[in-house]
């Protein structure tokens, strides 16, 4: 383990991943800062471009717009009353308020110390819980992958909300997704309707163009002119915002704790995070009446529990290759396409690059997240002035001929345009757009750990049944499913 | 348009989608037979329980009210209180951004329309033409100002033609026409 540290540490204090993590922060700090935009899109368009660079450069990248992106998406929160991401909700609650009053600078500057404290909170977590994470792992074989992965799909299913029978049923299309080409287990080619182009099956960047770029798009195309359509006056003070969040370490420490458990469920993510936080915040000062009218707790718990949250769900992504949000899906196809395993082996051979990527999130907490809020913050209201209607066309732009410059392959193209379509057909009838993902990521490697358990057992399914760990799993999964029916019997008692 | 008109859209177009994807579940199913038994289980199973969800959703209201419930209703794991203010922000945001709906989905329709016919004209005659031509259209369909929309397709010619040379993409190939750089 120390062994790793010392080779992350040497990879991190390099020139190169250096700058990768100071334009990875300026990228999601200035895509998170435009509402409508976001991180996941930002991290979608980059990721085809990504294949030109090191591996492990493209996935700390991608991580630092992602962290970046969660501070930028309190600007427009505070500044216009627009999150410019989902974990920046209820950052709007008391941050606009603020603006209103007059205090927008000191709102944002709570904002970018708190996110900067939350954010190295997690990272301290995850460096303590690593060695256990370590141990964790080995204890899991192919049928408890296989069953892990359900358990992953029956979470995220649940967890991020809408019909639990609309989020299973997409989550096994994107399985089925995964099934084109040949196949991993036998020599057939699945579902290419005779074409080479298909032999490798459908790309899953193009998916993720598709889902988070072109779908975004479309529904952006929808809503008409600019976000911001008065002048923000940017007054207050920023040493008294960075006093202010100083102040209250328990806050903050609570908050970030609650960000970085729930960042590690799979699906709930920073935007169940922070209205979490934002409440238990609300209970334990024992004053609900302040908040919504411009109480500076409400910005701090919002904001350090979204960052925190950026930690936690690293937890799951890495070590078992599940998602826990948008934004970790795509960072796990940056793995993918980079020949990286996510899972097991990122604690194990490839300990030093999941220490790399912490690295570059502690770095980029501590130096770049107070550097950028703090020292621009009176330039980063004319990111909400942007119009929408000017950026849809470059993204579509980009979607495509990023799809194409990756293979120069017609499918994937056409791939990006029908996941589009599709993905914003399922934005609107509210079917888990990560559900889908998360089957098509995890496909492959759920049939490989089916097949190989199979070939243990000589066919038998008992396998799935035979260690306390795998009957856990599926004890766990039931009951997971089922536990809306079992919330509403509650609620109905 | 009145609401009642707009609820019959909603349900069809919801309805077309489901069927669609019960359509595709299907033919995998039916496909998956023609494969080796090592290739054909894993599709051949999860097609069957897709279709089995999809029947679930598109039989939905006429399902048993307790089923009805399972297939239709929104789950919630978080605290009551904790969904409320999710749900009434969303509400919220939603009355904020969204201008009118009857703009809305001509927007989004014109917008897929173009993205089609880009990648057409994008097939035939190379992503370099047929990028300023997409803008072009983008900026005349939306109304968007002249000297804004110049810039845009400057700004996108510029990306497609960096991304030509410099990642050495065949940006400039079309089956038709090729534009030589």
């Amino acid at each position: 383990m120390i062994a790793s540290l010392i080779q992350a540490l040497d990879y991190v204090f390099t020139a190169d991943a250096l700058i990768w993590i100071l334009l990875g922060f300026i990228f999601g700090v200035l895509l998170g800062a435009i509402p409508g935009v976001g991180t996941a899109v930002g991290m979608a368009l980059v990721l085809p471009l990504t294949v030109f660079i090191d591996g492990v450069a493209a996935v700390i990248f991608l991580t630092c717009i992602y962290m970046g992106g969660m501070y930028g998406g309190s600007v427009s929160a505070i500044l216009v009353n627009v999150p410019g991401t989902a974990g920046s909700a209820a950052t709007t609650f008391d941050g606009y308020p603020m603006s209103r009053k007059g205090q927008a600078v000191t709102a944002l500057a709570i904002s970018a110390s708190s996110s900067a404290i939350g954010g190295i909170i997690s990272v301290i977590i995850l460096f303590l819980i690593t060695p256990f994470i370590i141990e964790l792992v080995l204890l899991f074989n192919s049928p408890d992958l296989f069953l892990i992965a359900l358990l992953g799909l029956a979470m995220i299913t649940v967890v991020s909300r809408g019909s639990i029978v609309k989020g299973l049923t997409i989550g096994l299309f994107g399985l089925l997704f995964s099934t084109v080409g040949v196949a991993p287990t036998a020599p057939d080619v699945r579902f290419n309707f005779d074409s080479l182009l298909l032999y490798d099956g459908l790309s899953i960047v193009a998916a993720l163009l598709g889902l988070f770029a072109i779908s975004e798009m479309l529904k952006l195309s929808a809503e008409e002119g600019g976000i911001s359509k008065n002048p923000v006056e940017l007054s207050g003070s920023i040493i008294e915002g960075v006093k202010f969040t100083l102040s209250q370490p328990v806050h903050i420490f609570k908050s970030s704790l609650i960000g970085t458990v729930i960042g590690a469920l799979p699906g709930a993510g920073s935007s169940m995070a922070n209205f979490v936080s934002y409440s238990e915040i609300m209970r334990s000062t024992g004053m609900p009446d302040s908040f919504g009218k411009g109480d500076k707790r409400g910005v701090l718990a919002s904001e350090a529990s979204n960052n925190s949250a950026v930690g936690g769900s690293l937890i799951p992504t890495l070590s078992f290759g599940i998602p826990g949000s948008a934004s970790t899906a795509i960072l796990l196809g940056g793995f993918l396409i980079h020949g990286l395993d996510p899972g097991p082996s990122l604690f194990g051979s490839d300990l030093h690059i999941t220490f790399s990527i912490y690295i570059a999130v502690a770095i980029g907490t501590i130096i770049l997240i107070p550097a950028l809020g703090l020292l621009v913050i009176t330039q980063l209201g004319q990111l909400t002035r942007i119009n929408v209607e000017l950026i849809v066309p470059i993204i579509i732009v980009l979607s495509f001929v990023g799809a194409y410059t990756l293979n120069s392959n017609w499918i994937d193209v056409l791939t990006v345009f029908i996941i589009g379509i599709g993905g914003f057909y399922m934005r609107k009838y509210d079917y888990s757009i990560v559900s889908f993902l998360l089957g098509a990521i995890l496909g492959r490697m759920t049939e490989e750990n089916l097949f190989r358990s199979l070939q243990i057992s000589g066919g038998s399914y008992d396998i799935f049944v035979q260690s306390w760990l795998s009957i856990g799993i599926i004890i766990l999964t039931i009951l997971l499913i089922f536990s809306p029916n079992i919330a509403q019997l509650r609620d109905a008692k | 348009m009145n609401s009642k008109y707009y609820l019959s859209r909603k349900v069809s177009t919801e309805t077309l989608f489901k069927l669609i994807l019960l359509i595709i579940a299907t033919y995998m199913f039916v496909k998956s037979g023609e494969y080796t038994s090592r290739a054909s289980v894993f599709p051949q199973v999860i097609s069957g329980v897709a279709i089995l969800g999809c029947i679930l959703l598109i039989m939905g209201r006429v399902l048993p009210d307790q089923l009805q419930s399972l297939v239709l209703e929104d789950t919630h794991l978080v605290a009551q209180a904790d969904q409320e203010r999710m749900n009434k922000y969303e509400q919220d945001l939603d009355k904020q951004s969204i201008t009118s709906e009857d703009v809305n989905k001509i927007n989004s329709f014109y917008t897929g329309i173009q993205m089609g016919f880009y990648l057409i004209f994008a097939y035939l005659f190379g992503f370099i033409i047929a990028t300023p031509v997409f803008i072009a259209s983008y900026v005349i369909v939306n109304e968007i100002n002249r000297l804004y929309g110049l810039a845009l397709a400057i700004l996108s010619f510029g990306i497609v033609y960096s991304f030509t040379v410099v990642l050495n993409a065949p940006l400039n190939k079309g089956l038709i026409y090729t534009l030589g750089i």
